[in-house]
């Protein structure tokens, strides 16, 4: 806004150079400027175009992303090894670090779309936040009910396996019965 | 306008009934002031298309479906049913009052195509989940962002997600 004002006030006979120029000895076109108005680049350089610069809109300005970025990764190589692990080699400790990485990429994941969908601008300030710490609570239940149902209950793994056993040889029979005979009919039509 | 006229002019008050009336209304007292200029709130882009009520242009509903964008949002979406699923279970589990083994007992007596359709529901998801994972992990490493790459790959990893469907299925 100060910088709107700043290129107001300046006299609208001085070309763009001249202008920007000024406003570099006075030192308004460092720090903080680029960040908020991306376009601020343009004005440094000797152009006589007017720009018009938009503020970015963000809801977390800076800070390292690098980090939980490469945390995000390790996670996922991580969960490639420890699901096959879990179910080939299965023990309580397996299933108690099943349960908390599965929950850390699940809650990583839905906060990477909170984030590019719930956006401020759409919604305004109140409900992205709102968002964010409900899918918080959520994940904190969930890794929650996760150690609870390892530790009184079967497991997600014995779970998983319980399931998957439930009776299924009828389809397989009605599969194995109908396949065949549909190849047949597709692969030796008979042109009458 | 002659000299003698524009001397007359300067003195104030003559206008009115100067000339004998002939010039008339015709000059009338003016008063110039100055005024701080009034300074207007700087508006950003979106502010002023919001004020003057603009439409927004079409993006979304007209950019043409391609290989490279489905994939890319079915990963979205293949990970956020798993996460459905995950989170469901959990919580459930923790406020239903039964064990697991007595609920699936009680699933056992549904019909099989209800449980082929469930077990379906699962497995396709966390298959392709995890088959486009390794691919974002591959682009991870700065290995195969060419666009040829890009389609060869996704190509490849639909197949992959086939199979390991039928795999977890006929487990």
């Amino acid at each position: 806004m100060a910088l709107a004002l700043v290129i107001r006030c300046l006299p609208r006979s001085m070309n763009g150079s001249i202008r920007t120029s000024h406003m570099w000895s006075k030192g308004q076109l460092n720090g903080s400027i680029f960040k908020h108005y991306p376009a601020a680049g343009l004005l440094a350089k000797d152009t006589n175009a007017m720009v018009a610069v938009a503020p970015r809109r963000e809801m977390s300005d800076g800070g390292d992303h690098v980090k939980l970025w490469t945390a995000e990764r390790a996670l996922s190589v991580g969960l490639l090894g420890i699901i096959p692990a879990a179910f080939i080699v299965p023990s309580p400790a397996m299933d108690y670090l099943l349960a908390v990485s599965l929950v850390m990429h699940c809650h990583w994941g839905i906060e990477a779309s909170v984030v590019d969908y719930i956006r401020p601008a759409i919604f305004g300030p109140v409900i992205p936040k709102v968002a964010i710490a409900s899918l918080y609570g959520l994940s904190i239940f969930a890794l929650g009910g996760l150690i609870y149902f390892s530790y009184s209950d079967v497991g997600l793994v014995n779970a998983v396996k319980m399931f998957w056993k439930l009776d299924m040889r009828n389809i397989l029979k009605l599969v194995c019965m109908v396949l065949p005979k549909l190849t047949l009919r597709v692969t030796h039509y008979q042109y009458s | 306008m002659s000299i003698a006229l524009r001397r007359l002019m300067a003195c104030p008050g003559l206008h009115r009934g100067a000339f004998g009336g002939v010039m008339g209304p015709q000059i009338r007292t003016v008063v110039l002031r100055s005024q701080p200029a009034a300074v207007k709130t700087a508006e950003d882009f979106f502010e002023k298309n919001e004020r003057l009520k603009r439409p927004m242009s079409p993006h979304l509903t007209i950019y043409k479906p391609q290989i490279t964008s489905m994939l890319s949002i079915s990963h979205r979406i293949t990970g956020i049913a798993v996460t459905g699923y995950v989170y469901a279970f959990s919580i459930g589990m923790m406020c239903l009052p039964a064990s697991f083994p007595h609920y699936c007992a009680a699933l056992a007596t549904a019909s099989p195509a209800l449980l082929f359709s469930a077990k379906f529901l699962l497995a396709f998801p966390f298959a392709y989940h995890t088959c486009n994972g390794v691919r974002h992990l591959v682009w991870d490493l700065a290995k195969g962002l060419e666009i040829s790459q890009v389609y060869k790959t996704g190509y490849t990893m639909l197949a992959a997600t086939i199979l390991l469907t039928l795999a977890l299925l006929s487990c």
